[in-house]
């Protein structure tokens, strides 16, 4: 272990100290002096080579409750001091502390006591339950710790109970519905897939909104390298994948402006504190204790549609197979035959069993019937952990250590996720009065997927697993075997390998085919960590420095054998494999003072100033090779063309780095523990931006105010046992994007070979117009809140208001190409997000062997664009241009526009100018008109979020339940309209013998009665496929079981005669249960996807494919 | 006083750091401007170039039945987003280079640079004009000076395109310090060749908006006079592409579009193919000689056509079709044809929208002239991506039958001369045909074409009397016209450029195939402007409709359909 540890480490300059570190606590028990060793690595640190050494002594005891049960998880410090620990599950604990010390026992519920040390170095603590003020301590910026109490803002925090034991292991999944005003979105259903958060909704038309991970005190990459549009498919994963959950201790959401000044511009999108185990300063005295967990999940679809079994594929009627539609024949009992999809020319050779003579009927040996082929594409796939964490401590220093497996199946078959996670970690207090800490993470990810590029419902332009799965024709026997005798189709010429399927002309790409010979993937080798160093020069004068890194290689690849039949043939069809290699690197230093005086007249005051400069570093570089030569390897050698192009022809090559510098302080003046004013700011300098507008100064300010502490009356009132009430103001910046102001040559070689070998190189000019007068967008933002416990503390409130603006926006204009440029950044437009955010809890039971919880989260965000210039009508935020999600004055931001069945107004016969409003106009022909333009079509934003928890224990046993509610938001959904205007689902097994009339008027203004097929009705206009926008948008209210649990821990009691300290047994599901009621039934459609993958915005859905359900069980052991 | 010297020593730190803050302003991706060179400019509006004229071309051949219009009206047809690929090419793309080239290009005193650049530009300007009106040109181009650029009169900007070729001519009698030589993929740095370009380009644009120019009669005949035109196939101005098919991709679009493992791309109109195989009579012996060069069947026989092959069969022919009429090549009756033909040309009817069958291996698909595809020498196999010429076609900009062609229309419409006209229609009609017979042999085709298949002296005679019969069997102005401008159309394939100019200045060939849908609206006399233009340019404004006519067609707007 030491050497592997060592191995690791050494490579990298500068953490010798470390390596000292662990080497020491390593090998500890066997050190006889003790106080010598310790006195000989202090004496390494030659700034602190004079400090004097205090006498201490340890004193130790247990923390009970009113009840006499152990108290765990009760902090207990040295009073005036920052040292301190928290006890165990047994109530227990260990502290070295200096003689004539006192103790301070705080837990959250129950009143504080302090106990003077004295010369007893036992000390056991009753702690009585508290009808006022609750001192919970939270972190904050830069890991500055705070009594909740004293904070003018809202923090959401999740503790390792609601994140570990889980099926997912994408942290951020995880937290859905767990934090108020946290938005969070998965991309699909894929293992591994990206996956999109928001805080407080997007403050940005088209910069990033992802807001600031840090994990142990520095920042951590949690970006989402797609390497192509959203078009060539959304599977890149998200870098907080990379984090285990099962070693997370508690996750704090720091949501506003004032919660997040400190960091700056970086946190304007919130920023999300990640505390690992490895990086907890909890102790465990003289303690080693190893738990290891095992779990092991069913991952398997959600939901399939309903298809319908009376009609199989073909148009009015006819028995057309060969058809993508399935408007064709009713299916017959015994079924008709038709000819062999196989038989045909092309296949005569290679499957010579399906070439029979034309004519005569001998040659219909293919039974159109139902053969129920999309609900047997997909697999039930295995998910299993395995994960490791020892913890050691002694009184003076901790030490983790952690290892995760994750092996994490998909149900799509090609579908694989596998992470491992290495974490050490470790804090030492020494006697000198220096601490050093730090953690070493390593994390493998490695992500494999069919490609799922977006589908309109029609063949995708390029691979794509779904896109030609989900509307697959009744009669295709897409799933079969050779058992099936004539009715069997293989899905690849046994000759050449190639994709095979039932169109005569071969155009679909079989999607058995796409799974077994088409890839995409990443795999990531992750390294970070921090060494922080931390004196305390004075009683109430602390120093400390933090390292951070965070540095990771992202090796991206598409790789497909030939014997494809979409996309280019040259570039898709006869193989291709295109890698990238990325390299992202964050150095971030911080050096933070922390000062604190009580003054006269009960007034106290805590500030903190320091310095941090963070500076972030990616890279990548790639190859594309098309034409293989040998099938089945994936090698650059094995295709004949190496070109330096990505698939969607762009340049692979690329480096960018930002570096951003920062001071900042803070300052907290409070009275009499009730009313705490902080006020704080940050200068930061960026270099995204020319000299004159790079710097820039953010102020905050925040109150709290404590009426229970401030006024008698509240004084033993069961009934409030707690209020306060806070605000606070906070303004922010986003200097955008890298080289945006200064203009560049694009240089292209190789673009044009002659017919006599000549080969001709370019240069171009970008079509980006630089804007050397870039500023940065402003943000500022005010939130006021309440903060209750009421009833014996069994009812709490945590409710807060908000309202951000953003003004001089850093947006991507798009120009008019006569100007010569089609894009410029310029600084235009405001958003503003006003929002509410309530988490309201309650005790309903709460007895001797019953508890009883039930939390609710709700979340609720308005945005709205305005200040727009008139030359700029509407911004694409993402999306297509003609049908996509933009920014327009007056309008929430990402309202879909797209094109629409036209209206009119019957009476005066005008074309409506709201795209909504009048009657539909029907076209001679039977069918709708669609509009000339586009037009707001649908607003994305749901009303609001709502999720419920219920915990309800019994004695060992406990039982979870999580549901969420979302309630509005559109959808323009390609799925349910593909299925319905394609006849597959049953929402179409009406008669379709009978013609329809489109409701709706004619140009003349007269009712519709020109009668239509029942494919034409549907096909042409609920399809999605002929610019009627608005008929395949939904509304997409959906209320979900997202999690349910049962658990069973055995007593203590039972475990004393065994060697373990505790055991588990828990059994959960995810995403149990949904519904959707405002999309056709049958559909089974589930909303929470985005083919725009990690995006602002949402509402846009290109057969993305179904969600995943997972059920297991997981077991727990500690010893 | 350690608060102090901490302060001190970070503003120290940071202001150290102003360096590191402005180095990083630098885009490390690509070069700066200042290393730009008039070279790798001019390749990179040259491509652009061609990419502009194949897309307008591909709008032109829709319009006029070369290849299928989906429609189903004129009015829905095109969806303004259409044009944003070719709005753009044409501006940041063609235009911008250009721009940037020249000063560059006149300050190394690289003349022929300056001039192709100018006819490139001229180009340019003459087309947005011809398809959409009014486009942005003296307010184009500006950047940072100008966001919103307003449009010019269409006539204004022809005027400007024409100082810009008088321009180019003169620039390019200068001497130059360098021959683009290879880098020109015309004209291999040939000066004169871009001169005759010009001056061609000019008479072009003369015969384009004569209905316009009152004093068009006069100036087409002095430039008549002058000479140096594009009178010989050795002059003609095309952009020719090879046989490369990756790294890069430098065939023919439209042979990328229609040569894959899963089929053709695109439909060919019913009407062409009917004009070339069937009206002036069937088979080898009387169809057109250029047939078998202008398309490839990859069926020759219609033992697949079924409803889910094709889907205008079994149905009815349309009523609102014209019958009944006189085919003035053979003097037979005959009906607007429709649907199927013979021998396996397969194709689509105008205006057709309904679904796409699994038909990609079935559709006639365009030939080895002059997309670089196959001869159709009765293979009947499926296309396939290494196929016929590999893609080694050209994009046909200026030919000299086309010159015949113009030339002729102004011999008789302005001119008065039906005999003048009658020598320039049949050199038009011989230079177009030979310009496809000896087609294959200028790209280096591979494969043997029997000589039974090609056309000799005796087949193409006995097409060009029987043309020369129907004009000679014309009377009046008008009939005559449509003679001439038929063979002008069918010279023209693959320029759908000049055949949606002609057709608009001329309103010929008469009854070419209506659209399926009976009542298709006004015909698409102009393009509506791009969604780019509209929604991204303060000053842009959508026009009323497609019937909106551009300067120069003085027709009434609903003399065509």
């Amino acid at each position: 272990m030491q050497h592997y540890a060592r191995l690791f480490l050494s490579k990298i300059v500068g953490y010798n100290i470390l390596i000292f570190i662990l080497r020491y606590l390593l090998f500890k028990t066997k050190l006889k002096n003790m106080r010598k060793r310790l006195l000989m690595l202090a004496g390494t640190f030659v700034l602190l080579a004079n400090t004097v050494l205090a006498q201490t002594v340890q004193v130790s005891g247990k923390v009970t409750d009113e009840r006499g049960d152990a108290a765990s998880g009760v902090s207990v410090t040295e009073k005036n001091t920052r040292n301190g620990t928290t006890t165990n599950a047994s109530g227990n604990f260990t502290l070295q502390v200096r003689t004539n010390a006192t103790l301070v026992f705080s837990s959250i519920g129950y009143t504080t006591k302090e106990v003077a040390v004295g010369s007893s170095t036992t000390i056991n603590v009753s702690l009585v339950v508290s009808t006022e003020a609750i001192s919970e301590v939270v972190v904050t910026s830069y890991g500055i710790k705070r009594e909740k109490k004293a904070l003018g803002y809202a923090v959401a925090t999740v503790d390792a109970k609601s994140l570990e034991q889980r099926s997912e292991s994408d942290v951020v999944r995880l937290l859905n519905g767990k934090a108020p005003g946290v938005d969070i979105l998965n991309s699909s259903g894929m293992s591994g897939s990206g996956t999109n958060i928001i805080i407080r909704g997007v403050s940005t038309i088209t910069g990033s909104s992802t807001p600031l991970f840090i994990v142990d005190g520095v920042p951590f990459d949690a970006s989402t390298n797609a390497q192509t549009s959203f078009v060539y498919g959304n599977t890149t994963s998200s870098r907080f994948l990379d984090l285990d959950p099962n070693n997370i201790e508690s996750i704090s959401v720091l949501k506003g402006l004032s919660a997040t000044t400190l960091y700056g511009e970086l946190g304007r999108n919130g920023v999300v504190l990640v505390t690992t185990k490895n990086g907890s300063s909890r102790k465990i005295n003289n303690k080693t204790e190893v738990s290891v967990t095992q779990s092991v999940f069913v991952n398997k679809v959600s939901n399939l549609p309903d298809y319908q079994q009376l009609y199989g594929g073909g148009f009015d009627q006819s028995v057309g197979l060969a058809f993508f539609s399935n408007w064709g024949a009713a299916f017959t009992d015994p079924p008709i035959k038709v000819t062999h999809p196989y038989d045909r020319t092309a296949l005569h050779v290679a499957l010579p069993q399906f070439n029979r003579t034309p004519g005569a009927n001998n040659d219909n040996i293919y039974e159109f019937k139902p053969y129920n082929s999309v609900e047997r594409f997909f697999r039930s796939g295995i998910i299993q952990n395995t994960s490791v964490g020892i913890q050691s401590g002694t009184a003076n220093s901790n030490f983790n250590a952690s290892y995760s497996y994750t092996d994490d199946q998909g149900f799509v078959p090609g579908n694989n996720l596998y992470k491992n996670n290495f974490g050490l970690g470790g804090n030492v207090k020494l006697a000198n009065g220096l601490t050093v800490g730090g953690t070493f993470n390593y994390a493998t990810t490695d992500l494999k997927s069919p490609p799922t590029s977006t589908s309109f419902g029609s063949n995708p332009t390029v691979s794509s697993v779904y896109g030609n799965l989900i509307y697959t024709p009744i009669a295709v026997n897409l799933m079969g075997g050779p058992e099936d005798g004539d009715n069997y189709l293989p899905w690849e010429n046994p000759l050449d390998k190639s994709s095979i399927y039932y169109r005569g002309n071969n155009d679909i790409q079989n999607p058995i085919w796409t799974v077994n010979n088409s890839f995409t993937g990443q795999k990531i080798n992750r390294i970070y960590g921090n060494v922080r160093l931390g004196y305390a020069i004075t009683s109430n004068l602390n120093i400390s420095y933090r390292i951070g890194y965070d540095y990771y290689t992202d090796y991206n690849f598409f790789s497909q054998n030939k014997g494809g039949t979409v996309g280019a043939d040259l570039i898709y069809r006869r193989g291709i494999h295109r890698t990238i290699n990325g390299h992202n690197t964050i150095w971030d230093h911080s050096v933070l003072m922390d000062w604190n005086k009580k003054l006269n007249g009960g007034f106290r005051v805590n500030a903190d100033a320091g310095v941090n400069s963070q500076d972030r570093a990616y890279a990548q570089t790639g190859m594309r090779s098309t034409q293989q030569l040998v099938y089945g390897l994936f090698d650059h050698s094995n295709f004949i063309i190496s070109e330096n192009r990505t698939e969607a022809g762009g340049d692979p090559d690329y480096k960018s780095r930002q570096l951003a510098l920062g001071a900042f302080a803070q300052g907290t003046l409070s009275y009499n523990d009730y009313v705490y004013l902080t006020l704080g700011g940050r200068n930061s300098w960026t270099s995204n931006l020319e000299k004159d507008n790079r710097s820039l100064f953010y102020p905050s300010s925040s109150l709290s105010f404590i009426p229970t502490s401030a006024f008698e009356a509240f004084k033993g009132s069961r009934m409030v046992n707690y209020l306060k009430i806070r605000g606070g103001y906070a303004t922010s910046a986003n200097f955008g994007s890298p080289y945006r102001t200064r203009p560049v040559l694009n240089i292209s070689t190789n673009v044009f070979e002659d017919r006599v070998g000549t080969v001709l190189n370019s240069n171009s000019i970008s079509n980006r117009l630089p804007n050397s007068k870039l500023k940065p967008e402003l943000i500022g933002e005010i939130e006021v809140g309440v903060e209750g416990k009421f009833v014996n503390n069994r009812i709490s409130l945590d409710l807060t208001f908000y309202r951000r603006l953003s003004e001089d926006q850093i947006l991507d204009r798009d120009l008019d190409p006569s100007s010569g440029f089609t894009v410029q950044s310029i600084n235009a437009g405001t958003v503003q997000n006003k929002g509410i955010e309530l988490g309201l809890g309650g005790t309903v039971i709460r007895n001797k062997d019953w508890r009883w919880q039930l939390d609710a989260n709700f979340t609720l965000n308005r945005s709205k664009v305005s200040h727009l210039p008139d030359d700029i009508k509407q911004i694409v935020v993402d999306g297509f241009s003609n049908e996509g999600l933009f920014a327009i004055n007056g309008q929430p931001l990402g309202v879909i526009q797209g094109s629409y069945v036209q209206k009119i107004d019957p009476k005066t016969l005008q074309f409506s100018t709201e795209p909504l409003v009048g009657e539909r106009l029907v076209s001679p022909g039977g069918d709708y008109v669609a509009s000339s333009g586009i037009g707001i079509i649908g607003n994305p934003t749901p009303d609001f979020k709502l999720a419920g928890i219920s915990t309800l224990e019994y004695k060992g046993f406990s039982f979870r339940m999580q549901w969420d509610w979302t309630q509005g938001g559109d959808m323009m959904a390609y799925t349910p309209g593909t299925l319905v205007g394609r006849g597959l689902t049953k929402d179409t097994d009406f008669d379709r013998l009978l013609p329809l009339i489109l409701p709706g008027v004619q140009a003349d203004g007269t009712p519709n009665t020109v009668q239509i097929s029942a494919s034409q009705a549907y096909f042409n206009n609920w399809s999605g496929f002929f610019g009627l926008g608005d008929l395949i948008v939904y509304d997409a209210t959906n209320i979900r079981l997202r999690e349910a649990s049962v658990s069973y821990a055995l007593p203590a009691e039972v475990l004393k005669k065994t060697p373990f300290g505790a055991l588990s047994l828990t059994v959960s599901g995810q995403n149990l249960w949904y519904n959707a009621p405002n999309f056709p039934k049958y559909v089974n459609f589930d909303p929470e996807t985005s083919s725009l993958g990690v995006s602002n915005v949402r509402g846009l859905e290109y057969l993305t494919g179904p969600t995943s359900r997972r059920i297991g069980a997981s077991l727990r052991v500690t010893f | 006083m350690k608060k102090i010297f901490l302060i001190l020593i970070t503003t120290m730190a940071l202001s150290g750091c102003d360096k590191t803050l402005d180095r990083l302003l630098v885009n490390p991706n690509g070069p700066t401007p200042e290393s730009a060179n008039a070279d790798l400019y001019l390749t990179q509006a040259q491509l652009s170039f061609a990419g502009f004229f194949n897309a307008a071309s591909d709008f032109g051949m829709e319009l006029t039945r070369m290849i299928v219009m989906y429609g189903p009206r004129y009015d829905n047809a095109y969806q303004p987003q259409s044009y944003d690929g070719i709005w753009s090419n044409a501006y940041t793309g063609v235009l911008k280079h250009i721009n940037a080239l020249l000063p560059v290009a006149n300050n190394e005193k690289k003349f022929i640079h300056v001039g192709m650049a100018k006819i490139m530009k001229a180009y340019v300007l003459m087309t947005m004009v011809d398809m959409f009106g009014d486009v942005p040109f003296s307010e184009g181009n500006l950047g940072e000076d100008n966001l919103n650029p307003k449009v010019d009169p269409g006539a204004t900007i022809y005027a400007g395109a024409i100082t810009l070729l008088d321009e180019a001519i003169a620039d390019l009698a200068k001497p130059a310090s360098s021959s683009p030589g290879a880098q020109d993929l015309f004209f291999a740095g040939s000066a004169a060749r871009w001169i005759t370009t010009a001056k061609t380009l000019k008479l072009r644009a003369l015969v384009t908006t004569r209905l316009a120019d009152p004093a068009a009669n006069t100036k087409i005949a002095a430039l008549i006079t002058a000479g140096d035109l594009i009178d010989a196939a050795s002059k003609d101005f095309e952009f020719k592409y090879s046989k490369k098919g990756s790294n890069p991709n430098s065939r023919h679009p439209r042979y990328n579009g229609n040569h894959t493992s899963t089929g053709a791309g695109d439909y060919i109109g019913t009407y062409f193919m009917w004009s070339l195989a069937q009206e002036k009579g069937q088979g080898d012996a009387n169809n057109d000689p250029r047939t078998r060069y202008y398309l490839y069947r990859q069926r020759t026989n219609y033992a697949n056509v079924n409803e889910n092959t094709i889907n205008c069969f079994g149905q009815a022919y349309p009523g609102h079709y014209a019958t009944g009429l006189t085919n003035p090549y053979t003097g037979a009756t005959y009906n607007m044809p429709f649907c199927l033909l013979i021998n396996g040309f397969w194709g689509r009817d105008h205006g057709d929208n309904s679904g796409i069958p699994p038909d990609g291996q079935l559709r006639t698909t365009v030939g080895v002239y002059p997309f670089g595809g196959r001869f159709d020498a009765n293979q009947g196999a499926n296309v396939s991506v290494d196929f016929g010429g590999q893609g080694a076609g050209i994009q046909p900009l200026w030919q000299s039958a086309f010159t015949d062609f113009i030339i002729a229309e102004y011999q008789l419409v302005l001119n008065n001369s039906v005999a003048n006209a009658r020598v320039r229609l049949e050199s038009g009609i011989r230079n177009s045909i030979n310009k496809a017979i000896n087609f294959p042999a200028s790209i280096g085709y591979s494969e043997a074409i029997s000589a039974t298949l090609v056309p000799d002296a005796a087949r193409i005679n006995n097409y060009v009397n029987k043309v020369l019969a129907a004009y000679d069997g014309a009377t009046t102005t008008d009939a005559r016209l449509n003679i001439l401008m038929k063979e002008y159309y069918m010279a023209l394939w693959g320029n759908g450029v000049d055949a949606y100019n002609m057709y608009r200045r001329t309103n010929k060939p008469e009854y070419m195939q209506y659209t399926i849908e009976n009542n298709p609206g006004v015909y698409l006399n102009s393009h509506l402007y791009p969604s780019v233009f509209v929604n991204r340019n303060l000053n842009a404004t959508q026009k009323s409709g497609v019937g909106v006519q551009v300067f120069w067609d003085k027709n009434p707007p609903n003399s065509r359909r």
